[in-house]
């Protein structure tokens, strides 16, 4: 986190090279965050808040934005959800996300694996946004507690036991829908195997 | 509980797996795009910088200048005593002497006044002359008679 803030405030500063090395850090993580929770066009998203951090340091020579900045991570987050909400407001007027069909993936599938797996991603979209957000953070945004906590502004406890319970979550959509398309869970798949042999 | 953890195990690889191919899908190399705006940022803070600078150089530069022209001349000079035109003593206030008046009565006309009455003596003395009219009969009547001008044909 210190050297992110070396590379904000470097960039701030003038140096180009900074900024490469933010967004090599920042840009895949942020995106697949982006695109995690199931915002549209999640690539013209972080391109739109690179663009502004960009244009944040010509304002920052003349007015100082940016210049307190204390945690560049949380900063350029709050941006990236700011963007986020915007794009939703949009396009409210286009079909939900949730009413896209997704059922049919599991019968797409080729193999057992992909079945279930097709299941589990399904499952995390069901996921409350809250809940979303963490794991989408921790797994796909590959940020630690400590980070997603700096970014949402709670303490690590916090966000520690939200992941935990979004986990027990996940699990539990994923058991009903497994069972609601008929797919065996990998345990009780052995003790069926077991029963037959 | 074993079932729990090995499905759990299973929804972390799953997700773990699709969390790289999600990542591995975006760039971690700025596109010319935004390549393009880093460096017109650059250019124009460099070129607003450069403007600013020599701005500040040229408002300095005047500023020299100018205060050169207003102080220089008056510099060396040393500065000089007002002379008085009658040198007066001015320690001791002197006593108040009372001056008589002096009242002078002039002869002499003003401008105006001398030659109104220059005007007037001449028009006192003036002797009037006749005017003898000679219109010098008809010989000063110039006569003309066109040729084809003739009485009337009877």
């Amino acid at each position: 986190m210190q050297e992110l803030r070396e590379h904000f405030e470097a960039f701030l500063g003038g140096d180009n090279a900074a900024f490469a090395e933010l967004y090599r850090e920042l840009n895949p993580r942020l995106a697949a965050y982006c695109h995690k929770l199931g915002a549209p066009n999640a690539e013209d998203l972080v391109q739109e808040l690179w663009e502004r951090v960009i244009a944040m340091r010509s304002l920052s020579s003349a007015k100082g934005v940016g210049r307190g900045v204390v945690s560049p991570l949380a900063f350029l987050f709050r941006m990236l959800r700011n963007l986020i909400t915007d794009e939703y407001r949009k396009a409210k007027d286009e079909i939900p996300i949730e009413e896209c069909d997704v059922t049919d993936w599991p019968e797409r599938a080729s193999s057992y694996q992909e079945s279930l797996e097709a299941v589990i991603f399904e499952a995390f979209d069901k996921l409350a946004a809250d809940d979303k957000e963490v794991l989408a953070l921790n797994i796909y945004g590959e940020f630690k507690f400590g980070e997603i906590a700096e970014m949402l502004g709670k303490s690590v406890d916090a966000v520690w036991q939200q992941a935990s319970r979004a986990r027990t979550r996940l699990r539990k959509i994923v058991e009903m829908d497994a069972e609601r398309l008929g797919i065996t869970l990998p345990q009780k798949r052995e003790l069926k195997e077991k029963v037959l042999a | 509980m074993n079932n729990d953890t090995q499905l759990d195990r299973i929804i972390e690889r799953a997700l773990t797996g699709d969390g790289e191919v999600v990542r591995s899908r975006f760039a971690s190399v700025p596109n010319s795009g935004l390549t393009t705006r880093l460096a017109f940022a650059t250019a124009s803070r460099g070129l607003f910088a450069s403007l600013g600078a020599k701005l500040a150089l040229y408002v300095t530069g005047a500023a020299i200048i100018g205060g050169a022209v207003y102080f220089i001349p008056a510099l060396g000079q040393k500065p000089q005593p007002v002379i008085a035109a009658s040198a007066q003593r001015i320690s001791a206030p002197e006593a108040a002497t009372v001056v008589p008046s002096v009242v002078t009565t002039s002869t002499d006309l003003p401008v105006a006044a001398q030659s109104e009455h220059r005007l007037k003596t001449r028009i006192a003395h003036h002797t009037p002359v006749e005017i003898h009219l000679d219109e010098g009969g008809t010989q000063n009547i110039p006569h003309y008679i066109d040729k084809r001008y003739g009485p009337p044909l009877n």
